[in-house]
């Protein structure tokens, strides 16, 4: 004698197997679907074939690694303000740095700065010890004074820079700083800060036409 | 016996919408496959030399189709993204050069994407996939606006340590070409949190929308497997911000 209980635990073990089945029809049909055919290979070709990839993959290795500099490269994380000194494949230091901002900095409609380190491959273009910061017009827009002219003696700070500079074109530089605490934030105007240790191994391990990449 | 016609054809009509249903969404990775397997159709028709799906030369194969779809990369200026399943890894590529590598914690592929052999893996993934539609809850550029002070007590009154860092949770959502799905997510916030999940909610009713509508017109159901990776949010947020809106993907996998 089946009861009404017996039905209806019958009818939902049905419900819940059909669901169970059903749910795994896709995964099923995949697998079906996805048997490949493999044709047959004699031993011999198939070393051949083996040989002959083998081969390629060396060639496409070596193109790769053609890309990879031979001596030291900089890598900027500008999100998390790191670097990465590179050797070839092998990382030398990793470190905090400061990086741009993204203030952008508005006089008017006509006049604005924004202050980020910009992304992508660059050269070190220009290498200088006991760099002169010449203050741009935006540092005097910055903190409310007037803006002088091209070459009067207020635009010329001595030492707020460190002991080196390395130049990436268009103004901006990986330089030391004053305000070493604000290490790891983004608070440059774009320029890469680092601390005295660290600028000194960069400056003495980068060459001229070494390559930085930003991101 | 009116009531019981009526309640059979209602259950036959039940039935067939049921059948409809599930034959579309059975069948939707096959015609997905199908269609990934059109390059190699194409191949044959010309003659050209196609890697043969033997289980010997397969991860020879994949390492060859990685290579050549790196190389393919653009050189100019450009970040890439490369996933590397195998040693799950999530990496940044620029002209041929990994500049960043972050960990993925956990990783899920699709069956569809995992079961391919050789030459379906050669003709999807030895070319660096286009990204046809990106998604995600991080602020591309956060630029902060501030008006230039007049005078320098005006400045002195303005000035204020810099914030700290601040990472939300991570969510970003790019669409492949082939229809691949890659979801890369914050590991402590599945699916970047919040925000995140109100991306990929909208996203998945999208879908829900696409599938209903292919079972009333018939029409084909377009399968979109999905890559879902895992990694720390300050990692993610970096490759986002580095990578340009519509960016070059390289996937690898054993």
């Amino acid at each position: 004698m089946i009861t009404k209980v017996h039905k209806s635990v019958w009818i939902s073990a049905s419900v819940v197997a059909v669901f169970v089945v059903l749910f795994n029809l896709q995964p099923l049909a995949i697998a079906l679907a996805t048997i490949s055919w493999s044709p047959g290979v004699s031993d011999s070709t198939l070393m051949a074939l083996e040989h002959t990839g083998q081969k390629e993959l060396k060639e496409l290795d070596q193109k790769l690694r053609a890309n990879v500099p031979k001596g030291h490269y900089l890598v900027v994380n500008s999100t998390v303000n790191e670097f990465y000194l590179y050797k070839g494949e092998q990382m030398v230091k990793k470190d905090i740095c400061s990086t741009g901002s993204y203030v952008l900095l508005k006089k008017s409609e006509k006049e604005k700065w924004m202050f980020k380190t910009p992304k992508g491959e660059f050269r070190i273009r220009n290498k200088t010890k006991d760099p002169v910061w010449k203050k741009p017009d935006w540092a005097f827009v910055e903190e409310g004074l007037p803006v002088p002219s091209a070459n009067h003696p207020s635009r010329f700070e001595y030492g707020v820079l460190g002991d080196y500079s390395l130049s990436l074109g268009d103004g901006y530089l990986i330089h030391g700083t004053l305000f070493q605490r604000f290490l790891g934030l983004p608070v440059t105007h774009g320029c890469i800060r680092l601390d005295d240790e660290n600028l000194e191994l960069v400056y003495k391990s980068l060459p001229m036409g070494s390559k930085v990449f930003i991101f | 016996m009116k009531h019981k016609r009526t309640a059979l054809v209602v259950g036959v009509g039940l039935c067939l919408i049921l059948l409809v249903t599930l034959a579309q969404w059975v069948m939707a990775p096959i015609h997905k496959l199908n269609d990934w397997e059109k390059p190699i159709e194409a191949s044959r028709a010309k003659n050209e030399p196609w890697p043969v799906n033997t289980a010997p030369l397969d991860s020879l194969q994949r390492e060859l189709a990685l290579r050549k779809a790196l190389l393919e990369l653009p050189k100019k200026d450009s970040i890439h993204l490369l996933i590397n399943l195998a040693d799950s890894s999530i990496n940044l590529f620029m002209n041929g050069l990994t500049i960043y590598q972050a960990k993925a914690t956990a990783i899920e592929v699709d069956p569809l994407i995992k079961r391919l052999n050789t030459s379906v893996y050669w003709a999807q993934w030895s070319i660096p996939r286009k990204t046809v539609f990106s998604q995600a809850n991080i602020v591309k550029e956060p630029v902060i606006e501030k008006v230039a002070p007049k005078t320098q007590e005006e400045f002195l009154a303005s000035v204020t340590s810099p914030d700290s860092l601040i990472y939300d949770p991570a969510f970003v959502h790019l669409a492949l070409d082939n229809g691949t799905q890659l979801i890369l997510s914050d590991e402590a916030n599945k699916f970047g949190g919040r925000t995140g999940r109100k991306l990929y909610s909208a996203y998945r009713w999208r879908r829900r929308g696409v599938f209903l509508k292919s079972v009333i017109t018939f029409s084909q159901y377009t399968y979109e497997p999905k890559v879902y990776l895992e990694a720390e949010n300050k990692a993610l947020t970096a490759i986002y911000r580095a990578l340009p809106e519509q960016p070059k993907v390289v996937i690898y996998y054993r």
